[in-house]
């Protein structure tokens, strides 16, 4: 139902893109310069780890900043952290729940200019199934788009590790989310 | 009789030594890592440990359950004739309490691992997820209780290990010191019979 959803959401904002002018301009993000990692201390140790797997679409006109639109999905499955023991957890059902929470997801309607060419999405993060308010800044000019921003999420908020580690004595509670993203208006 | 047949097999004398040598860094990892888990300053040290702890006990197993069956297709060389009935006892008893705990204290293990709150996968020596065992859809709280009684049995049959290999370990020594009989000899690798 989610993915059916899902999939309605992306071939509408994408039909409203193809109508060009009509409505904010469709962009591409460079996944080469784009990645989005996560961070936290296991044991006393730190860790990284990034998903590989998402997918960005984006709409956006710095004329016309309120009829932004952001989505950004992610592979649950794809977090990868160069560690098998950490990435075979993270699957499991008290964090990230994959057979049954796929995708994460961000959404985001209307950017919020403060004059400068900086512009602030308040947007909605959903994992598993608890979504909590998240706000990114990004810069934009007409020609490329801009993110470098650490959010540190309470992964108890979203119920990750709420059964084996709820007092955080193994995982820290925080993890801060990085989003590096660069992205250029689509060709028409 | 010859005297190749008074000998274990090369195979069995090499899965005992192989056992032998992962059941003692079993047991001293074990014993270890439980409380260096709850130090902070060894807390990583002791969760790796308990990574290790898991492979090398599923290797006991398996080595265990290969050396059982080696066993009942290869008699063992019989017992030097000067040997007391309640000596051939206690030597058959301890001998077949060894092999329920070889297989019974990885079983455990696995259990306990399986029944976890923590959800961690057993990744055999970094190579594939050893499967978890079924919880049958098992409740969170039935699930702690298992994981909890299952490890105090767990912990009683490694101290139960303790003590029969300081009796094995004794028993070994003194028929070659004692009764100046073959029977520690028998099982030494690179050993020739006089």
């Amino acid at each position: 139902m989610r993915r059916v959803f899902l999939t309605l959401l992306i071939m509408a904002t994408a039909t409203l893109a193809s109508a060009g002018t009509l409505w904010a301009k469709a962009w591409g993000v460079d996944k080469a310069e784009s990645a989005i990692t996560f961070s936290g201390v296991h044991a006393g140790t730190p860790f990284e780890g990034q998903f590989k797997e998402w997918t960005a679409n984006i709409e956006f006109d710095p004329a016309a900043p309120e009829s932004a639109v952001v989505l950004v999905t992610i592979e649950t499955a794809s977090a990868e952290t160069g560690n098998g023991l950490y990435n075979g957890t993270l699957k499991g059902a008290d964090w990230f729940n994959v057979g049954t929470f796929p995708q994460a997801r961000f959404e985001a309607l209307g950017a919020e200019p403060d004059g400068s060419g900086n512009y602030m999405l308040n947007g909605k993060l959903t994992i598993r199934d608890h979504t909590v308010p998240v706000a990114v800044t990004f810069q934009a000019s007409e020609t490329e788009a801009k993110a470098d921003a650490t959010v540190t999420l309470q992964r108890l908020e979203f119920g990750m590790g709420a059964e084996s580690d709820p007092q955080g004595d193994w995982v820290s509670l925080e993890i801060p989310v990085t989003v590096k993203l660069v992205a250029k208006p689509s060709a028409k | 009789m010859s005297q190749v047949a008074e000998r274990y097999t090369a195979v069995a004398i090499a899965l005992h030594w192989l056992i032998a040598l992962a059941i003692i860094l079993q047991l001293a990892s074990g014993l270890w890592m439980v409380d260096a888990l709850q130090e902070q300053a060894t807390q990583m040290l002791a969760f790796q440990v308990y990574q290790w702890h898991k492979s090398l006990g599923l290797t006991v197993l398996i080595l265990s359950l290969l050396r059982l069956f080696w066993r009942l297709t290869h008699p063992a060389p019989a017992l030097p004739p000067d040997m007391t009935p309640f000596e051939r006892f206690a030597a058959k008893v301890t001998h077949v309490a060894f092999y329920l705990l070889m297989i019974g204290l990885p079983l455990t293990g696995w259990v306990v691992v399986s029944a976890s709150k923590l959800g961690l996968p057993t990744l055999y020596w970094g190579l594939f997820e050893w499967p978890h065992l079924p919880m049958f859809g098992m409740a969170a709280e039935a699930k702690a209780a298992l994981e909890e009684s299952v490890g105090q049995v767990h912990e009683f049959l490694a101290y139960s290990t303790i003590a029969l290999l300081v009796l094995h370990v004794a028993a070994a020594l003194k028929h070659h010191l004692v009764n100046h009989d073959d029977v520690l000899s028998r099982m030494l690798p690179f050993l020739r019979r006089s």
